[in-house]
């Protein structure tokens, strides 16, 4: 199953994306190793060399680490992975009460229908 | 490399032409059977015996132009047509990709006039030696080829080879006719078979008239030297006739290797395919 | 990385229309480079070029620093836009074929292929259909360890389960020392797989990089840009 990528921006920025919210959603584990370049190439039907790139560049951010012989893993760094995930709460809400003030909903109503809403489902 | 490509060329051609040979040798069989047993001594089998005859004529002209067609169709087919893509993005040079087809192809037409001539033979010499009333088999050749040396002045085998050897510069050259027009063909953007055919016949018909032409040339010369001879003596006639055929054979090498060169140049230098 | 095609002012012609003109183009190892161009653009006579089955007009054209021979042959596996294989043969004849011809043949990897499409080595492509045709051409073409595999118009004309078959295929037989050039007009499909692209235009090219930079500077897919490009 080819990765949902669009067609706007570099792809492996969307790469990125991608494994980044996969670390965070804790599909991969802190420590875990990740599959190698072609395999994941072959998953997101992309071309080996952008999901070189994006591994390069998540390696830079800290969130992967290589080791020379054995391959690529997740960092073991927790903490590091829990304020990334705060960070990317944070701009979803943002973007959550962007949309809410575009309907004409303000702030403290937005909380009310928030509150509700999870009443109702339970 | 070219070993690889002889190997096979000899399989997808002996696809048709090991039948065809095996043809012509069940034919010789079967004829030389029914001469064997006397059967068409018998007048009422006449009629079978001119029908068989007529067929067996046929049979074999019809393998022959089997062999012609088929070679050529496979020359287009696999040099300038969709499966020229495989066999010139082989990593093997054009020159033995040519060398392969040319050689592949005289060898199976000079197989097959072998093999007629073998059934030619066979069939006469069973005739011989059922309906003459020779002690032996070989007493007759020996015989022949005695007669034979008395009234040309030159044995059996003198006259035979330059004719052996215009058969197989002829098989050579009935070929090479064939590739060559078919280069020139690809030299055209727009309908290149109809340019091939026109090539084709041109070149035969300056051929023929270049033989004819050479011909009169040698015999006008030759015959002055049977007139000047102060007798008409059988070594002169040797001599006429070897004369004859040597420049026969020359003007038709020379002609195979202009027809190579030509194929050869084409190919290599400018192949266009469609 | 070292430059695996190099086109010098390199031009075609049949008789009075001109195919290619003055194309200069060099491109590196470990690519994979969309060749995308409207029909008739010249994308198949630069192609044909590359494998030898037309002759320049003019210019020059090396594959690995070679002239196009015996030497560049042994490096390109080059997959055609129609059949090109004699339909009488069975599968197995075609591959023992390749066996003898092209030393980089990994017959293993062909029979595995194969068996995966559950295709019989027996069967002769006479009685194939046209998509099953194209897998085994495929196949062979990818069964190769080229240094350059020129793919024209591979995805043209086939439905959606087999597009998806084919640039599988091709993603994993991939080696990333290996170049890939690939002809289509069909940009989409095959964006994501692509790292640079060359558009060809009239015989000239108009346009050559990469998919990254166009997304991130044009701020649109390479998909988009060619609409723009190439509007009629």
């Amino acid at each position: 199953m080819p990765w949902n990528l669009t067609s706007d921006r570099p792809i492996f920025i969307q790469i990125m994306d991608i494994i980044s919210l996969d670390i965070i959603s804790g599909k991969y584990s802190p420590g875990e190793k990740l599959p190698s370049v072609r395999d994941l190439a072959q998953e997101a039907s992309v071309n080996p060399n952008t999901m070189q790139k994006a591994l390069s560049e998540l390696e830079r951010t800290g969130l992967v680490f290589s080791q020379r012989t054995s391959g690529r893993f997740i960092t073991e760094d927790v903490q590091m992975i829990e304020d990334l995930k705060s960070q990317k709460a944070k701009e979803k809400i943002k973007e959550f009460l962007e949309n809410m003030e575009k309907l004409g909903v303000n702030h403290e109503e937005t909380i009310a229908l928030v509150t509700q809403t999870l009443k109702g489902e339970q | 490399m070219l070993g690889k490509l002889f190997k096979h060329e000899f399989k997808e051609t002996g696809k048709l032409l090991i039948p065809l040979n095996l043809v012509i040798i069940c034919y010789t069989v079967i004829g030389a059977i029914m001469l064997g047993s006397r059967l068409f001594d018998d007048d009422h089998f006449a009629l079978l015996a001119a029908s068989s005859l007529i067929l067996y004529i046929l049979s074999i002209f019809a393998i022959f132009i089997v062999t012609f067609i088929f070679f050529t169709v496979r020359f287009y087919k696999t040099m300038y047509s969709s499966q020229g893509y495989l066999t010139h993005t082989l990593p093997v040079s054009t020159g033995s990709i040519i060398h392969t087809k040319v050689l592949v192809s005289v060898f199976w037409v000079v197989v097959t006039m072998a093999v007629t001539m073998f059934s030619v033979f066979a069939m006469v010499a069973v005739t011989i030696r059922t309906h003459l009333s020779y002690d032996s088999f070989n007493s007759f050749f020996m015989e022949f080829f005695m007669e034979f040396n008395e009234e040309f002045g030159m044995s059996f085998g003198s006259f035979l080879l330059p004719i052996m050897l215009l058969i197989i510069v002829g098989c050579f050259e009935g070929m090479l006719t064939v590739y060559a027009s078919l280069s020139i063909g690809q030299l055209f953007n727009q309908y290149r078979i109809l340019a091939a055919i026109v090539t084709y016949v041109i070149i035969h018909i300056a051929v023929n008239i270049m033989g004819t032409v050479t011909m009169f040339i040698t015999e006008f010369s030759a015959m002055d030297s049977l007139f000047i001879a102060e007798e008409f003596s059988d070594s002169v006639l040797g001599s006429f006739y070897h004369t004859l055929f040597s420049v026969s054979n020359i003007e038709h090498i020379i002609l195979c290797i202009i027809f190579y060169a030509v194929l050869y140049f084409l190919t290599t230098r400018k192949l266009n395919l469609e | 990385m070292s430059t695996i095609l190099e086109c010098k002012d390199l031009c075609k012609s049949y008789g009075s229309k001109t195919a290619l003109h003055n194309v200069n183009l060099a491109i590196e190892s470990g690519h994979i480079i969309g060749l995308l161009g409207p029909n008739g653009s010249g994308k198949t006579t630069l192609i044909k070029l590359i494998n030898g089955l037309l002759t320049p007009s003019s210019g020059q054209l090396y594959i690995n620093q070679n002239p196009v021979g015996v030497e560049s042959k042994k490096i390109v596996s080059y997959l055609p836009d129609h059949t090109y294989l004699e339909s009488n043969l069975r599968v197995r004849d075609v591959f023992s074929y390749f066996c003898d011809f092209y030393e980089d043949f990994e017959e293993q990897r062909a029979y595995d292929m194969l068996a995966k499409l559950n295709i019989n080595p027996s069967d002769r492509l006479k009685t194939m259909s046209k998509g099953t045709k194209e897998k085994v051409q495929l196949i062979l073409v990818m069964s190769r360890r080229a240094k350059l595999y020129v793919l024209d118009e591979p995805i043209a004309g086939v439905d959606p389960a087999a597009r998806d078959y084919i640039l599988n295929t091709i993603l994993s037989n991939y080696d990333e020392e290996a170049t890939i050039l690939i002809s289509t007009h069909l940009i989409s499909d095959i964006e994501n797989i692509l790292d640079q692209v060359i558009f060809i235009r009239q015989g000239q090219i108009c346009l050559s990089s990469s998919v990254d930079a166009i997304r991130q500077e044009q701020g649109k897919s390479v998909d988009a840009l060619f609409r723009e490009v190439f509007r009629c």
